[in-house]
Order: C-alpha cells, then sequence, then structure tokens
C-alpha cells in the first residue's frame, strides 16, 4: 500500500513536535484554582479542520490507519473514552485530550452519515505486506547500522528499538519491504517527520534491526 | 512460484463464480484498515462453501511480524518438559484436514445501535475454508500437561506497536485445547498458511470467535488460570445478563467470548440488484458455533411467512452451510428475502441482535431487498 502508510517509523529525534505534545510542556487549562460552577459552562467552540487533523496526524496515525478512526460514529462520551483509553496506551495526546475528543465527536459523530469502506484489490493487498527486494538497500552493515539507529532513531524508537514515542521496530514485516522502509523514513508518518536518509544508511539500519528478536 | 501460480488458480476460480463480475476484474476485499491491514470479505462470496483465500477477510490487532518460516513454537507453563517445535517438527504428527468458519467476535458491530467503537465491520469478518494441520492435543501431548493445567495461553510474533501497549494474548480452557478439532494449522484451502491469514502456524478453534485463533504463533503456555492482560480480562466480554442498550456494565456482569451465535447472511441476491422477472434464488450461508444447522427459513413477505430452504454441505459446530431457497416471481417491481437460522440445539437467530458495549456477535435476521425487472 501507501509507503506513507506502513506500520513503519523510523529514524528521528521529533525535536519540535515533541516539545509541542509532550504532556508536561503545555499548560493545562483547568486547575483548581479557577472559579467555576457559579456559571453554567459555555459550549466550547468547535476546533479548526487544521487544528484538528494535526492532532489526528500527530496523535492517532503513527499506529492506526485513517480509516479507522473515519469510519467510527461515537458520541462524545465515546470519543472522550477512546482518546483517554489511547492516552494510557501510549499517545502523547496529554493536555489536548479533550479537543481532540471533541474535534472526533464533531466530525465522526453518530450524526455524521453513513461510511462505507473502499475496495481493495486482492493481489495488491496480497503484495501489501509480502517482502520485497531489497535492490539498493541490500547488503546493510549490521554493526554501521546500530551506531546509526543509536545516534538517530533511539531517542524516539527506544535503545532496543521496542517502541517508546516512535512505534515498535523489532520484528515486523516492514522491515522487509526496505523501499517502502526507507520511503517511510523520508516521508514521515504521524509524528514522525522527514528524514533524509541515505540508501546506506537505510541498508545499514534494516541489517540491523532484521537481526534483532 | 509456486505459491503465486497456486494464487491465481484460486484467484480465477474466485473470478469465474463471483455472479455479475466480468472475467477479467480483480477480486476485491473491503478495506477497513490498510496499515494494520483490516480487511473485509465482499458479502457476494456467501454463496458458496470455501472462501477463496485472496478474498479472505483479514484482522488483526497490530499487523503482521516479518515473514519466518523457520519461526517455532513453544509449549511450555505447566508442562512435564518444555519443547520447541519448528513448522518440520509438527510434520511428524498426524496430519488432520477440517473445514471450518472463521469469524471475528466483532463481525457486523457496524450495524448495531446504539454504535460502540472498534472495526465496523457490515457481514463481511467471516470466511469459511479448509485448514491443515496437526492436532493442538497432540502438540501438547509432547510436553506433557501436568495434571493443574486448566487453561492453555496462546500467544503469536506479532507486537504491539509500542510497549505501552498490551500484548495479543487468549486462552482457552484445556478442555477445548484437547478437544480433537482444535488444531494448528499450516495449511489454508490446500496453499501453505498465509502471511496474512497468520503463516507459518495459527490456531484453529471452530465455533469459537477469531480471536482465540491466534495468528504466527508461537507460544502455547499451560497455566491453571486463564490468561492475564487486557485482550483477555478486559476486551471480548459480552454481558452476562442482557444490557440496556448504550450503557456500560460493570467488569463483574460480563464474560469472555467463546463460541459465536446461531446465523444466517444472505449472500445473493445483493441489496439492490435487479434481477428478471420469473425464478428467483436467495443463496447464503448459516452457522452456529454452539451446535450444526437445524434449518434455514427463508421469507418473502416481510416475515409472515417462513419457507425451509435446502442445506448443502456437511453440518457440524462452527461450520457454515449453503442455503438455497428458490421461488418465482413474474410481477415486476421490489422483491424482499429475509432469513434466520436454527441450529440443532434449539438456539433461534433473532430479529434483533442484543446490543453490548463492544459490539460483538451481531446476529439479527438479514433482510435483502431487490428490483425484478
Amino acid at each position: 500500500m501507501r509507503a506513507a502508510l506502513a506500520f513503519v517509523g523510523a529514524v528521528i529525534l521529533v525535536a519540535g513536535c515533541r516539545e509541542k505534545t509532550a504532556p508536561q510542556s503545555t499548560p493545562v487549562s483547568i486547575d483548581a484554582s479557577q472559579p467555576a460552577l457559579d456559571a453554567a459552562p459555555a459550549a466550547p467552540p468547535p476546533v479548526d479542520a487544521a487544528t484538528g487533523e494535526l492532532m489526528v496526524t500527530n496523535h492517532c496515525l503513527s499506529c492506526h490507519s485513517r480509516e479507522i478512526i473515519e469510519q467510527q460514529r461515537l458520541t462524545s462520551a465515546q470519543w472522550s473514552k477512546v482518546v483517554a483509553k489511547m492516552a494510557t496506551w501510549g499517545s502523547l495526546i496529554g493536555p489536548d485530550s479533550e479537543k481532540l475528543a471533541r474535534y472526533l465527536s464533531d466530525r465522526y459523530g453518530p450524526q455524521s452519515g453513513p461510511w462505507r469502506p473502499k475496495s481493495s484489490d486482492a493481489n495488491e493487498a496480497r503484495k501489501a505486506i509480502e517482502p520485497t527486494k531489497d535492490g539498493p538497500l541490500a547488503g546493510g552493515n549490521a554493526a554501521l547500522g546500530k551506531g546509526y539507529f543509536a545516534a538517530n532513531c533511539a531517542v524516539c524508537h527506544g535503545a532496543d528499538a521496542g517502541g517508546l514515542v516512535g512505534v515498535n521496530l523489532v520484528d515486523r514485516a516492514q522491515l522487509f519491504r526496505a523501499t517502502e522502509f526507507a520511503n517511510s523514513v523520508r516521508t514521515g508518518r504521524g509524528l514522525m517527520p522527514p528524514h533524509p536518509i541515505t540508501d546506506r544508511d537505510a541498508a545499514n539500519v534494516l541489517a540491523y534491526l532484521r537481526a534483532l528478536r | 512460484m509456486l505459491q503465486r501460480r497456486a494464487f491465481l488458480q484460486v484467484a480465477g476460480a474466485a473470478f469465474a463464480t463471483a455472479l455479475g463480475r466480468p472475467a477479467f476484474s480483480a477480486a476485491e476485499l473491503l478495506r477497513y484498515g490498510a496499515s494494520p491491514q483490516q480487511l473485509a470479505t465482499p458479502i457476494s462470496y456467501f454463496d458458496r462453501l470455501i472462501t477463496p483465500t485472496p478474498v479472505f477477510f483479514v484482522r488483526s490487532h497490530f499487523g503482521p511480524p516479518s515473514y519466518d518460516r523457520s519461526r517455532t513454537v513453544t509449549v511450555h507453563g505447566l508442562v512435564k518438559k518444555k519443547v520447541e517445535l519448528s513448522v518440520d517438527d509438527l510434520r511428524h504428527l498426524p496430519e488432520v484436514t477440517q473445514t471450518a468458519a472463521l469469524q471475528c467476535a466483532g463481525n457486523g458491530r457496524g450495524l448495531i445501535t446504539p454504535r460502540v467503537p472498534g472495526i465496523q465491520w457490515d457481514h463481511g469478518g467471516m470466511g469459511q475454508a479448509t485448514w491443515t494441520g496437526v492436532r493442538l492435543k497432540d502438540v501438547i501431548a509432547l510436553a506433557g500437561a501436568k495434571s493443574e493445567a486448566r487453561h492453555v495461553w496462546l500467544k503469536g510474533a506479532d507486537r504491539p506497536p509500542k510497549p505501552t501497549v498490551p500484548e495479543y494474548q487468549r486462552s482457552i480452557p484445556i478442555e477445548r485445547a484437547l478437544h480433537p478439532e482444535t488444531l494448528i494449522a499450516y495449511r489454508m484451502n490446500g496453499e501453505p498458511l498465509t502471511h496474512a491469514h497468520g503463516g507459518p502456524l495459527r490456531v484453529v478453534v471452530p465455533g469459537w470467535a477469531g480471536d482465540h485463533w491466534v495468528k504466527w504463533l508461537t507460544s502455547v503456555q499451560l497455566e491453571a488460570e486463564e490468561a492475564s492482560g487486557f485482550y483477555m480480562q478486559t476486551a471480548y466480554k459480552i454481558p452476562i445478563k442482557q444490557a440496556i442498550p448504550g450503557t456500560p456494565v460493570p467488569p463483574e456482569g460480563m464474560r469472555s467470548v467463546t463460541t459465536f451465535p446461531v446465523k444466517s447472511v444472505i449472500g445473493r441476491p445483493l441489496d439492490g440488484a435487479q434481477i428478471a422477472a420469473g425464478p428467483q434464488e436467495v443463496v447464503g450461508v448459516a452457522l452456529s458455533g454452539d451446535a450444526a444447522i437445524e434449518f434455514v427459513e427463508v421469507s418473502t413477505d416481510n416475515g409472515a411467512t417462513w419457507h425451509r430452504a435446502t442445506l448443502e454441505g456437511a453440518g457440524g459446530i462452527g461450520l457454515w452451510q449453503v442455503f438455497r431457497y428458490r421461488f418465482v416471481q413474474k410481477q415486476r417491481g421490489e422483491a424482499t428475502a429475509i432469513a434466520r437460522a436454527r441450529d440443532k440445539k434449539g438456539n433461534m437467530q433473532p430479529e434483533n441482535a442484543i446490543w453490548n458495549p463492544s459490539g460483538y456477535f451481531w446476529n439479527a435476521w438479514h433482510r435483502v431487498q431487490w428490483q425484478v425487472v
């Protein structure tokens, strides 16, 4: 399928994104010192599409395909529960949880009309997960890949590549889809920004990751 | 190369029999998720006993691990001797082939109201295949179960995206694990089990929902208790007593999903089809996780009268049969059919499905409407 959708995170320190989204880095808008309960709260304004989509990209799409979100038709209470669960499962949505749930329930609420799955060619679907030829990404050096990974990837994907801010990269089918893997790194996915890795470095990183179990 | 040829043959057969499809069109699945893949079988395939592998639904929580035929399965826990077995080791055990339907617990979730979160399947989260492999009981016997073993924990090589996401693990009671129809399969529809469908090894538990048919199997662990963890203790639960639609149910009011309930689905005519006046044929599949199908009835007058359909294929627990009902409609205009099934334990497919918080086991009467032209 699309390289950008591949379930392959990779390689990178997401410096800018982390600053914006780390749970402690943004003041929480509700705190105990604020006066409350003496007036009915006004309905919060709708979240604009650009803000909403940025939150979806940053906090949902590293792990989920977009259509998983689009097919839901959930109430505000249901979306809040889903977002809260994802926060406990490692999404860095943190203080924006309420805003994201509000955006999702406005956009994908019970009244949002029908959603229909798209047709997917069976042959393409099979090919989307099977190994591809390594081509220019063949013959990587695992020791060099280990060094590159430690310097560029480990901060998000974990020292053991098992996932942290970024996703797990151990024992993934996509490690044997070298071109797609490299394209994912270069294009970015979810919170991961594009990273211009060379073919040689990508080959080395792949050689390193493939040996992990 | 061999695999590719075989695939093309199966796919070709699928094209030839798919009604109303030009011969050159590709077989298609319905995409509920691109990565990880969540793919449904189109309803038009529910007119036959075997679902072709290329269009057989695909579902997993985390997507496939790397394809590795040398992956082994370890039998451990409350056993006399821990054993680690390769696919080739398993081939020394007696080989068994059996047909069984595989159905996602959440199949039909998209049809439930009030709506609940999860994959919004219509009907396509199921399929029937022939599964070839070895009996799980023969594998367990190699390790020797200790008498205190009561549950078998099943785990695959797929990993969650982050360490903060729970691992996927299910357990089945030892009695079901030792049942002669519970298999570790390495072939599906006569070909090596595809990566998407859990290859090299997956569990087959006829009659039980798909969450027990663990894919990419690596670990069979015998324990005194059922598996711990989110996917056993929190997910895949249904209310013990019928819940008020749209309301939460406390954990103590829930039980694990096991067998899927009786259900029939009409594969043909398709909703909205146009069919020439004269003979009309309603074809579908009927299955129950608790017993063989007793009968399927079809109504063409919105439930006022019901007619027995003929059944094709062998009956059994978790095994679907094709039903067929023919009638003549000469006048042009709307035609409808509703199907309902009963299994041999007397379970009747209900007019309306029972709502539950996770949207499992939707099995309401299926109704289609088409135009006679």
